[in-house]
């Protein structure tokens, strides 16, 4: 093979790229440059896709309700999250497997079935919620949600079944490209910047101090930015695409850049609902917040907040959907891969049509209970992640299987030991808050 | 071809890269003959923190079911 390889002239005239004549420092650079935007994708993908409905319903409620008070804990947990999406990056470089198949076989069936059903129902669940928020801005901007939610499902539908995994990655990139509306959005707001900055770096509790709703907030933000699902979709995606050893350091710096694109379209979210606390305007959803807005922001500003979270709730949709139907092929031992034809992998698109599907008729039954299933995916999340992650650190750790080259150093295992006893207690925290009302309530 | 070098020593300064899904595939480190991972003291411990974290989640579960009907 001659990737990532100083070549000949006779090489050079075989390979894909026609090489200019340029000075050493100059083709290095371009060099890296062209590798990276070459392995780029799946981290910021999965990073983007995370602000989905349920994230900006969390992050503008947060603002609406504590001002900027609560930036902090979104810098913390910016290297929170690529420290665990870095970790299926890795694996999934390492192994060319997703992680649902390396559960399967590494730790047996009845774990690989357990992991396999948590996820597809906590993700099918959560779909419900991304297609209950394109009813939402469908009703906010006139149109009846018969409409705009099939038309989402069939969108969504076409979006996968191109046969191209480069089409694909190149549609969902224009996708989250479209999230700079939420840095036009913030402007607009104008937010006091100096506040922001300070509450960006020092962590401070709100005001009213430490209540059982502050703590609850707390949480959800933090079981908004690491959802199970990430880490499945992530490795399959890697795995997908094929990147080969040579590129871990590329896909290191797409996971990064992903991680540091989420905090800041999150701070955006804040802002935006920020500014609903400094008006002292009642909140109630990211849409009514919308047209709640629309005074200071104006009309244009008031669709662009709406049809940028519909573009959250599609992207959402799509990696959630995607990451059922690669989860649910690995295991059945299907052929899993966005470059195949419908024809060639009609099991993995089955699946995908299926969740998108199901997840949209739900959402257009009269009176379907919303509210019970987003307790449940709370619930089944706080199962689901802490096992995820534990698993993910032990296959980080099996020197059978990785060697010295691919396992975590002593540093690493510190720091993911001390983020997954962290998840532990928050993923039970927001599953218990939603299981038992009333727990916290010696906070209040 | 005047974009290409016209000595050896100029060649070193070209690189190619192929996009990973025109690269020949590689040899990767999972292999079905693997089997189960090792149940080391680690492992061990892990999983039974795992256990006891999701017996005492599907207690609370089954507490609401309960409450709830």
């Amino acid at each position: 093979m001659m990737y990532l390889s100083s070549v000949t002239t006779q090489e050079a005239a075989k390979g894909h790229l026609v090489p200019r004549q340029v000075g050493r420092r100059k083709v290095a650079w371009r060099h890296r440059l062209s590798h990276f935007l070459m392995v780029a994708g799946p981290g910021l993908i999965v990073m983007i896709a995370d602000n989905d409905a349920g994230a900006i319903s969390t992050y503008t409620e947060s603002g609406a309700r504590y001002g900027t008070s609560l930036l902090w804990v979104l810098v913390l947990l910016l290297p929170v999250t690529y420290f665990v999406q870095e970790m299926v990056a890795r694996l999934g470089i390492a192994t060319g497997e997703g992680l649902a198949s390396i559960i399967y076989e590494r730790f047996g069936v009845w774990w690989g079935r357990f992991c396999l059903a948590d996820l597809l129902l906590v993700n099918f669940l959560t779909l419900v919620t991304e297609f209950a928020a394109v009813a939402l801005v469908a009703r906010e901007l006139g149109y009846p949600p018969s409409v705009a939610i099939p038309m989402a499902a069939i969108g969504l539908i076409l979006l996968v079944g191109t046969g191209s995994y480069r089409r694909w990655e190149r549609m969902t990139l224009s996708l989250c490209g479209l999230n700079i509306a939420w840095f036009v959005l913030a402007i607009m707001v104008r937010p006091d910047w100096g506040s922001a900055a300070f509450d960006s770096v020092v962590p401070a509790i709100p005001h009213g101090g430490i209540t059982g709703d502050l703590v609850f907030l707390v949480v959800a933000i933090v079981g908004t930015t690491i959802a199970p699902w990430q880490l499945f979709f992530q490795q399959s995606c890697v795995a997908d695409k094929r990147l080969r050893f040579a590129d871990l350091k590329a896909a290191r710096f797409d996971t990064a850049i992903g991680a540091i694109a989420i905090s800041l379209f999150a701070g955006c979210m804040m802002l935006i609902g920020d500014a609903m606390f400094r008006g002292g305007l009642r909140y109630e959803d990211p849409a009514q917040m919308a047209t709640a807005l629309e005074p200071l922001i104006g009309r244009f500003g008031r669709i662009a907040l709406l049809m940028s979270m519909l573009n959250a709730a599609v992207l959402g949709a799509t990696a959630i959907s995607l990451s059922s139907a690669w989860a649910w092929g690995e295991v059945m031992g299907w052929k899993t891969t966005l470059q195949a034809r419908l024809s060639e992998a009609p099991g993995f698109y089955s699946v995908y049509a299926l969740c998108t599907a199901a997840a949209a008729g739900l959402t257009l039954i009269p009176g379907a209970p919303l509210q019970e299933i987003i307790l449940w995916v709370q619930v089944l999340a706080g199962i689901m992640l802490p096992a995820a992650i534990v698993f993910l650190q032990l296959l980080l750790n099996d020197h059978e299987m990785l060697g010295a080259r691919f396992v975590n150093r002593p540093w690493n295992n510190a720091v993911n030991w001390t983020v997954i006893a962290l998840l532990f207690g928050l993923s039970f925290v927001l599953a218990a808050r939603a299981l038992l009302p009333a727990w916290p309530s010696f906070l209040s | 071809m005047s974009d290409y070098p016209s000595s050896d020593s100029d060649a070193s300064v070209f690189h190619l890269t192929v996009h990973p899904l025109d690269a020949a595939p590689e040899q990767k480190l999972f292999h079905p003959e693997l089997g189960r991972m090792a149940l080391t003291p680690r492992v061990k411990v892990a999983l039974f923190i795992l256990q006891g974290y999701l017996g005492v989640m599907v207690l609370l579960v089954g507490w609401r079911l309960i409450a709830g009907t």
